[in-house]
């Protein structure tokens, strides 16, 4: 379904690169002429790529699975700069990973103990 | 005195219509006034597979777009946040009021950009004398519309109210509920190339950087004339937009189901002044 207005999306910062689809889970509603629904269908528009740094807004649903992931920093973060040095420093292999399979807020947890 | 190209005048019209003789009270150099030319065209390939093409004509750029560009010297030169490089986002709708340079938004959204514009492609086409900015993209639409109305924008999710309301407001700052947002710096974007709108007091401010609380701005600025505005109430609900470059109000697209309409923007920036 289509994000609508309405939707709460809050704002993250990107920490890894991130591609989103035009709407959150990648489908679209068609209509037909007189408003009689056609069905989903999957969504044709390209992807919006995001570099580490840039802001995304997102549905609660997606918020949760890409900071799990460590792809953006939670709404509200006011050292993203620094997770953005770690992540780079993480993937060149110059830094230990956090647990790849660590709740929402495990890379500021690390952030702050490497402090 | 506002620092613009001086008024030509009519100082004799030449008989015969054999043209004018103009007088300006410039000093300088300048002797026309300096606008992007902008122009948008419609590529429409409907659902049966026929193609047809439309010339939409010239936009309008935006006073919250020169604004922006204005500003182009502090953006985040490491997120490539300058103007035009953020101007990539294209969305569409059914408004019919003819476009101001006062608009800071589209007036009716309709699907597929509701929410979300669609990511075009950049590109500089360059020639001798003629250096054009374009960017195009494809709106692929789901349902009969009639198109009136086409926006570039600086962010693809066109409103969001993260934070929202107020918890206080100044002449060149606004607080908000709950330190929701990301804090801006060099190396992150926050809030910059965006715009907060108030949601009872008609004006809009230009976000130049923010904290996770606070957003700063230049001024506010009236939505109905571009004139200084008045500072918003300290708890007004507030939408962050994204900055809208150009707005086109043209006759009526009409789209149905299936058809795709591949919008090229191009702004032609013009020397001299």
């Amino acid at each position: 379904m289509e994000a609508s207005m309405s939707d709460e999306l809050t704002q993250h910062a990107v920490i890894r690169t991130l591609t989103l689809p035009h709407t959150p889970d990648g489908q679209i509603e068609h209509f037909a002429e007189h408003g009689q629904s056609l069905g989903m269908r999957p969504n044709e528009h390209p992807a919006t790529t995001y570099a580490p740094g840039h802001t995304v807004f997102l549905t609660p649903s997606q918020a949760a699975e890409y900071m799990a992931s460590g792809h953006v920093a939670p709404a509200g973060c006011e050292d993203a700069g620094r997770m953005i040095a770690r992540a780079q420093a993480e993937d060149l292999g110059l830094l230990e990973s956090p647990p790849a399979s660590g709740p929402s807020g495990e890379l500021t947890t690390e952030v702050d103990r490497a402090e | 005195m506002p620092n613009r190209p001086h008024r030509l005048h009519d100082l004799l019209r030449l008989p015969f219509r054999l043209g004018r003789v103009l007088w300006t009270a410039d000093p300088g150099d300048a002797y026309r006034l300096l606008t992007f030319q902008s122009r948008l065209t419609a590529r429409i390939q409907r659902w049966n597979g026929r193609e047809e093409f439309r010339d939409l004509g010239s936009g309008l750029v935006t006073n919250v777009g020169v604004l922006a560009l204005a500003n182009d010297y502090a953006w985040s030169a490491q997120l490539n946040l300058a103007t035009l490089a953020t101007q990539n986002f294209h969305a569409t709708g059914t408004g019919t009021t003819a476009a101001a340079a006062t608009d800071i938004a589209l007036q009716t959204l309709a699907a597929p950009t509701t929410a979300t514009a669609v990511t075009g492609t950049q590109s500089l086409v360059s020639a001798a004398n003629s250096q054009t900015y374009r960017s195009s993209a494809t709106v692929n639409y789901t349902s009969t519309l009639a198109i009136t109305e086409w926006g570039l924008h600086s962010l693809a999710t066109l409103s969001s109210t993260t934070g929202s309301p107020f918890t206080a407001a100044s002449a060149t700052s606004w607080t908000d509920t709950g330190s929701a947002q990301t804090a801006s710096s060099a190396t992150v974007r926050g809030l910059q190339q965006t715009i907060v709108v108030p949601g009872t007091t008609a004006v809009y401010g230009l976000n130049l950087s923010n904290t996770v609380h606070v957003g700063t701005i230049p001024a506010w600025y009236k939505t109905a004339d571009g004139t200084a505005g008045s500072t918003p109430g300290a708890t007004e609900t507030f939408a962050i937009k994204p900055v809208l470059w150009d707005h086109k109000v043209f006759a009526a697209l009409n789209v149905n189901n299936g058809d795709s309409v591949t919008y090229t923007y191009s702004v032609l920036c013009q020397s001299g002044g």
